[in-house]
């Protein structure tokens, strides 16, 4: 199994949160979006916990922090494009290789839902030109979307093309007037709403008196192409509510943005 | 029968230099400033689908890194007349819309010589060279 966390932590210093998740769940690969923590810390705090120890792969990204247990040339950097960060993965003893897109796409503070679907086809060519650099399409996108699995910008096929079946999204593709366009199955879907296993979303927003709203969001997501959907396990996609020590969630059932982060991390594992 | 020409006179036609030109232009100094340990790169992007719009993104590539590239600047303007552009410094955030050639270029001399920019090149050249060590 490879286990992946990704967590918006807001620019908090959580270290020792982020430690003790990845101690309790054997994280592999540990993806941070708005992390100000200092590299040194970061890695001090993990490897204070963890056989073997993590590394920072180098990458020049600005918005995304990734840290492995994995020897870091096997997670090489392919492409920085803003709102995304796209590495390789490769185990050269398995041949085995992933496109990780780690993202964190622009705010809906400043961005609305047409917004977001004007720039959705940038992201879909952006992940599209690296699966052509790497030559493969074993791609797994995971972070903070911004939207939810149900906004246009990730259903659409001009956009991530996200679908919440997996039987359709191994069909690989569908034509879109004309143009074929690469499914990603989003399992995300899975987990919206107050009869899932865990929480009713990842972040919780209180549009008070607006006539739209939804008060909590799913905006972190994974997203698989159909080749990694064997590979991915039912049941081992989940949102954290708590670390060992400390709850990451408030008395009101949301993400205690006072203790912790306004959102709350996801964790998911692959069958390799 | 000589075909009539209903292009008009082509010769001296005028030619200015459009946005994506000029990140052409800086994306080839790269590989001189660096001895080619980096080299810049224009990608135009297709991902409009508004023919009357062109967007050119300028990539810093590290070859020894296995073409490693980081987007730093793109610029998105109408084909029919290159100017206004509109301009994103893709590390930090900032947005622009310069109304001349001479106001891009000084956008563009805030962008590539900032200190965003100066740490990333400064740390892709020392990967690139570490890694054409090992």
């Amino acid at each position: 199994m490879m286990t992946f966390l990704f967590w918006n932590i807001k620019k908090k210093p959580l270290q020792n949160a982020i430690g003790e998740l990845a101690e309790i769940h054997e994280v592999d690969v540990l993806i941070l979006a708005e992390c100000e923590i200092e590299r040194s810390d970061m890695l001090m705090q993990l490897n204070s916990r963890s056989d073997p120890s993590f590394s920072f792969p180098f990458s020049a990204s600005q918005r995304i922090d990734i840290y492995t247990r994995f020897p870091k040339r096997w997670l090489r950097s392919v492409a920085e494009e803003g709102d995304l960060s796209i590495r390789h993965f490769r185990n050269p003893i398995s041949d085995l290789q992933i496109l990780l897109v780690a993202a964190h796409l622009p705010s809906k503070l400043y961005l609305n839902n047409e917004d977001q679907m004007q720039l959705a086809p940038r992201w879909r060519q952006q992940i599209e030109d690296a699966e052509q650099a790497v030559g493969h399409k074993r791609t797994v996108v995971v972070g903070d979307l911004n939207m939810n699995p149900f906004d246009p910008g990730v259903t659409s096929g001009e956009g991530f093309h996200g679908l919440m079946d997996k039987r359709i999204a191994i069909r690989s593709s569908r034509k879109v007037l004309g143009k074929d366009r690469d499914f990603f199955y989003n399992p995300m879907w899975s987990l919206l709403g107050d009869e899932s296993t865990g929480p009713p979303g990842t972040y919780y927003y209180d549009a008070s008196s607006r006539p739209l709203n939804y008060y909590w969001h799913m905006f972190d997501q994974v997203l698989l192409r159909p080749e990694l959907v064997p590979l991915f396990p039912s049941g081992e996609l989940k949102i954290l509510t708590d670390a060992e020590a400390n709850s990451l969630m408030n008395a009101r059932g949301i993400p205690d943005s006072r203790e912790a982060s306004d959102h709350f991390p996801l964790l998911f594992r692959l069958n390799i | 029968m000589t075909v009539q020409n209903l292009w008009g006179d082509l010769v001296g036609l005028d030619t200015a230099r459009t946005p994506a030109v000029i990140l052409q232009e800086q994306a080839g100094l790269l590989g001189k400033l660096t001895d080619e340990v980096l080299v810049g790169e224009v990608r135009r992007n297709n991902e409009t689908r508004n023919p009357e719009s062109f967007i050119a993104t300028l990539y810093i590539v590290a070859p020894a890194l296995q073409q490693y590239s980081v987007s730093v600047v793109r610029v998105d303007y109408s084909l029919v007349s290159a100017f206004p552009v509109n301009v994103d410094s893709i590390l930090d955030g900032r947005e622009w819309k310069a109304d001349s050639e001479k106001q891009l270029a000084d956008i563009l001399s805030e962008i590539l010589s900032s200190d965003v920019v100066r740490k990333v090149i400064s740390s892709l050249i020392a990967e690139s060279q570490m890694s054409l060590q090992d």
